[in-house]
């Protein structure tokens, strides 16, 4: 017999809860994508009310968790859920902020955009995209209870993290070789640095997952 | 880890029912060890075998060893067995007499006669139980008048005089408030330092709160025993998941 019936409901609802919250962050990051690298502002008042809108999810999502905890003690795996949840809405909420951080300083640069032409933009689109796959690989890794793709994930925060690094290098070249550049540099900086935090959120949320599924922190 | 009870395939009958089917089990000096399952799972049935109070049920059969510190119980005097062995019920069950009387019936059965070294067992074994302060001023007075919460630290204090090594615990708590719940909750946690506890319960938050290890057991089996935090966290087996999650049960 089938016992907790109500408490299922609830858990299951969270997990809901957690995965539309997820696609609405996906959903921001790709009209971050279509800033950063199309120059395309036409939706970027979505990123502005979606930052609102994820802190409103988080805490409405963290609320759940903590009357749930209260109210029907959960252990083993329905504990570890619950604090998983709690920790990836957290994350979840940072990257619309970064978000909203990136299409702000993409604004500061909106009538000089650089397109693919320039080496150093073209490693910043690419690792763009990157961490939008990431952070889509997650979430569907996440649906699939598929604990490799998500170590994955955790792995490829190196190669984010090492392009970086590239392409701070190529930025301060840049500025000290043209000065019309030196205006933009510090706006790159600050893009490709969000860039990076985000990835590293992207990787707090899969070690959730992957603590979620296997009890094993990574 | 010293065991202080090693359980060898053991099977026990009652009649033509098995009931424990081949428990292989230590028990640990000083630890708190929890046995949970569901009604029928053999839990309490295992745990009545460590002081022979087992050999009271009809028509009963035990195969297999359980050695108490190297002996094989089952050899052992049950009364000297019992000694070393006390077992706290599930309500309390104080004699019908004064509270000092209590706690100097067992050392009085050992032949202790003076009263200065009663005083002394009563007032070490009271305060071990942590219930010296509540009556201290009425050991003269009946111990079926104080509350359900301090008769079970009456009976923990009654177990503890004649100094056993091992405490068994059958459902301590469930006859009792919330409040004296956590007080025998957090006297178990004072007197491990002395004493090895093994003890039920149905109540899986107490199981969580209290004890070094767990223990699952389903339809006499033994499914899984382990260390209290990863059980309650990481369990190994669906089953025990399953029950501790309130899955089934």
């Amino acid at each position: 017999m089938t016992t907790r019936i109500n408490f299922t409901n609830e858990l299951n609802k969270l997990c809901d809860s957690m995965s539309a919250m997820g696609d609405e962050i996906k959903s921001l990051f790709e009209i971050t994508l279509k800033v950063l690298i199309e120059n395309d502002f036409s939706n970027i008042e979505e990123v502005l009310k979606g930052e609102e809108r994820s802190d409103e999810l988080e805490i409405q999502i963290q609320k759940n968790c903590v009357l749930l905890i209260a109210k029907e003690q959960p252990i083993a795996r329905d504990l570890r859920l619950i604090i998983s949840v709690i920790n990836i809405t957290t994350d979840m909420e940072r990257i619309a902020d970064q978000c909203e951080d990136i299409c702000n300083y993409c604004l500061k640069i909106k009538d000089n955009p650089h397109t693919d032409d320039d080496a150093f933009k073209r490693h910043i689109n690419k690792m763009a995209i990157s961490t939008a796959q990431m952070l889509a690989d997650t979430f569907d890794a996440y649906k699939n209870k598929d604990v490799k793709i998500l170590q994955e994930v955790c792995e490829f925060d190196d190669k984010i993290d090492a392009r970086f690094n590239q392409i701070w290098t190529e930025i301060i070249a840049m500025m000290s070789e043209n000065e019309h550049f030196i205006a933009f540099g510090p706006p790159y900086i600050m893009i490709i640095k969000y860039l990076e935090r985000i990835a590293d959120h992207v990787t707090n949320i899969a070690e959730w997952m992957i603590y979620n599924i296997t009890g094993e922190y990574v | 880890m010293n065991e202080i009870i090693k359980i060898n395939a053991l099977n026990f009958y009652y009649g033509d029912f098995k009931a424990l089917n081949n428990i292989n089990l230590d028990v640990f000096k000083n630890e708190v060890l929890s046995f949970i399952g569901p009604s029928g799972c053999g839990k309490s049935t295992l745990l009545r075998i460590l002081n022979r109070m087992s050999d009271l049920a009809a028509d009963n059969r035990v195969e297999g060893e359980v050695k108490f510190k190297g002996e094989d119980i089952f050899k052992l005097d049950a009364i000297e067995l019992r000694k070393k062995v006390g077992m706290v019920f599930q309500k309390p069950n104080p004699f019908p007499m004064s509270i000092y009387d209590n706690i100097a019936y067992g050392p009085r059965m050992q032949g202790i006669k003076k009263k200065a070294e009663l005083d002394e067992i009563v007032e070490s074994s009271l305060k071990a139980a942590a219930i010296w302060e509540e009556v201290k001023d009425k050991l003269k007075k009946s111990a079926i008048g104080v509350s359900g919460g301090q008769q079970q630290r009456l009976c923990i204090a009654r177990s503890i005089a004649i100094k056993p090594e091992i405490l068994l615990m059958d459902e301590p708590t469930s006859a009792l408030d919330p409040i004296s719940t956590l007080k025998i909750e957090d006297l178990i946690n004072e007197i491990k330092q002395e004493y090895t506890i093994v003890i039920v319960t149905h109540n899986m938050q107490q199981a969580a709160r209290i004890s070094d290890r767990t223990a699952f057991f389903l339809l006499g089996d033994l499914i899984e025993i382990g260390n209290t935090d990863k059980m309650f966290s990481m369990p190994q087996k669906k089953k025990t998941e399953e029950y501790i999650t309130g899955r089934f049960g």
